[in-house]
């Protein structure tokens, strides 16, 4: 069941990215389209508009979905709650919020950006660890902080466009989320960040089990809770800030793409990043394509779109009887 | 076997620590019971033990060795824990829910240790069972189970059958004798007293921080520490299983 839902979300998201390839306002057919990915046929403008407008950004949104799925799923072992993820939680808002001071101050945007949100959403989520922890965790506390940390935020991200007003459109728009001017640059350094995500804590699937039993039990089955737990948010919030300093906050993807794979496949981690890592990536370039194609001229932001798409599914899931997060 | 030493231990939660200077010894192979109101320190004096408090000062020895200078990990292999929340919110199987209990030796999820743990709790037949739709007694016998494959012979439990019907407090507590017979040492914290006196052979008495008595259970309970500990009248009752009588809160019409 595991490998063939994998293996059925790869081809699904490799079939879904040649269809995006071809759509868009100039048609390319399929079959130009993959005599361009194979070095043959047009090499005028049809070949620019595939190898430098579209792939960039097919490769951006499938890498960002995946950074947020597995984050989400991270998130949700590390803060004992399956509403966490980095969106609801704030610390996108952290990230965002740092980009609009790097905005604001004319930072570069492949090097700035990224560090500023990283700077922002690093002090959002240990802001949030020091903030609910300190009453043991409770669920509501966490949520709470997380809404509080949000709507301060938020607050000093309206603040900051009204004292920039010359950077007001640029900010609102990218604050809404948006692969149109993804690079190749930027797919290199969130591969980069995605790699180095993926890989070591892949490997702690078992500490991430254990986060999920209450505090007292995790610890005296042998896990240091506070130092696993800080050791697993910190490279999913950078890898989060990251994504959000080039393509803005889109919501949604990490609540959902974990809760849908342990609905699949349970809620064992050794069985559930992996899925979710690649439903996530299916599920933004999806939604990006659609935001691409949607509009006659023009496009939507592509938070709208995973906002749309997860907000039924997430309600769907909170009423569906039996499901207890797996 | 080695035993649990406590040495002029002060700590628990904030600045004004629960315990002062305490001293105390429990032997192994026995079955005690932590009673005490609610905010005496019964948890508190676990979680020093387990190490999710530390001491303020003093020290803890667990077969002779500070516990202070034991890893995580390490006092995992020596302690077996079942706590007062156990939460079922995820859909593990009960045999992967038990194997939990063996992430301090690396967890290895095939150990015959795990089929043993679960045939002395009876739940063989659970294995593929998803703790989200198991009965509270029986996901306590898996919390049980789990802590049995952690490998220690030192048992703490944290009002481990509370919300269970009688006939599974009877089968919770029976095991625990059970286990004693066997090597373990059991520290489980009661707030029914009368199971405290029915199962346990020494029972430590908590008010405030402080022990108030720790002995033989027959002799910890009386009518005047009763009163001063819980501030209820008791009276007793011969117990002829037993052989001898037990203290019931008296009930003034």
């Amino acid at each position: 069941m595991r490998r063939t839902l994998n293996s059925i979300l790869i081809t699904l998201t490799l079939l879904l990215a040649l269809a995006a390839l071809t759509l868009g306002p100039s048609d390319i057919s399929v079959g130009e389209t993959l005599s361009i990915l194979l070095g043959n046929g047009d090499s005028g403008s049809r070949h620019y508009i595939i190898w430098q407008l579209r792939m960039p950004r097919i490769l951006a949104s499938m890498l960002t979905g995946a950074v947020l799925g597995f984050s989400g799923a991270i998130f949700q072992a590390a803060l004992r709650n399956p509403m966490a993820d980095p969106f609801i939680l704030g610390v996108s808002s952290g990230a965002s919020f740092g980009v609009a001071i790097a905005l604001a101050l004319g930072l570069s945007s492949l090097i700035g950006f990224p560090v500023a949100a990283l700077i922002g959403s690093v002090a959002t989520t240990l802001a949030i660890l020091a903030l609910s922890f300190k009453r043991k965790g409770a669920t509501t506390t966490l949520l709470l902080t997380g809404v509080a940390i949000n709507y301060i935020l938020s607050a000093a991200m309206t603040l900051l466009m009204v004292m920039n007003r010359e950077q007001y459109q640029r900010i609102l728009y990218w604050s809404l989320g948006s692969f149109s001017t993804a690079t190749y640059s930027q797919v290199v350094v969130i591969a980069g960040a995605a790699l180095l995500l993926f890989i070591p804590l892949s490997s702690a699937h078992k500490s991430l089990d254990m986060l999920l039993l209450d505090e007292s039990t995790s610890q005296a089955l042998g896990l240091s809770v506070s130092a696993v737990r800080l050791a697993v948010l910190l490279p999913a919030s950078i890898a989060t800030a990251i994504c959000v300093s080039y393509f803005g906050v889109i919501g949604f993807i990490g609540l959902m793409a974990p809760h849908v794979s342990r609905l699949l496949v349970g809620p064992k981690h050794k069985h559930l990043l992996l899925p979710s890592a690649l439903f996530g990536s299916l599920l933004m370039l999806g939604s990006d394509t659609l935001a691409r194609i949607l509009l006659e001229s023009g496009e939507l932001p592509v938070g709208v779109i995973t906002s749309l798409l997860g907000v039924p599914l997430f309600i769907y899931l909170l009423r569906k009887g039996r499901y207890r997060y797996g | 076997m080695g035993s649990l030493v406590f040495e002029h231990v002060s700590g628990g939660w904030g600045s004004v620590p629960l315990f002062e200077n305490l001293d105390l010894t429990i032997k192994s192979g026995t079955f005690t019971a932590l009673t005490g109101p609610n905010g005496s320190g019964k948890s508190t004096l676990l979680k020093l033990i387990y190490k999710e408090i530390r001491p303020k000062s003093g020290a803890i020895y667990l077969n002779g060795t500070d516990v202070a200078a034991m890893g995580q990990k390490e006092l995992a292999r020596q302690i077996g824990f079942v706590g007062q929340h156990n939460y079922n919110d995820y859909a593990f199987t009960a045999r992967e829910a038990v194997a939990m209990g063996r992430y301090a030796h690396g967890g290895d999820p095939e150990s015959a240790i795990i089929t043993e743990a679960m045939e002395a709790c009876n739940i063989t037949h659970l294995a593929d069972t998803l703790i989200t739709t198991l009965s509270g007694g029986e996901l306590q016998r898996v919390v049980l189970a789990r802590a049995l494959t952690q490998g220690g012979t030192l048992l703490l439990l944290d009002e481990p059958v509370n919300h269970l019907d009688v006939k599974h407090q009877k089968s919770i507590m029976s095991l625990l004798c059970r286990l004693t017979s066997q090597g373990y040492t059991v520290i489980c914290v009661l707030h029914d007293l009368l199971l405290a006196q029915i199962y346990s052979e020494e029972t430590i008495m908590l008010k405030d921080g402080a022990i108030v008595a720790h002995g033989p259970s027959e002799r910890v309970f009386t009518a005047e520490r009763l009163k001063e500990v819980y501030q209820i009248d008791a009276h007793q009752i011969f117990d002829p299983i037993l052989g001898r009588p037990i203290w019931f809160p008296s009930h003034s019409r």
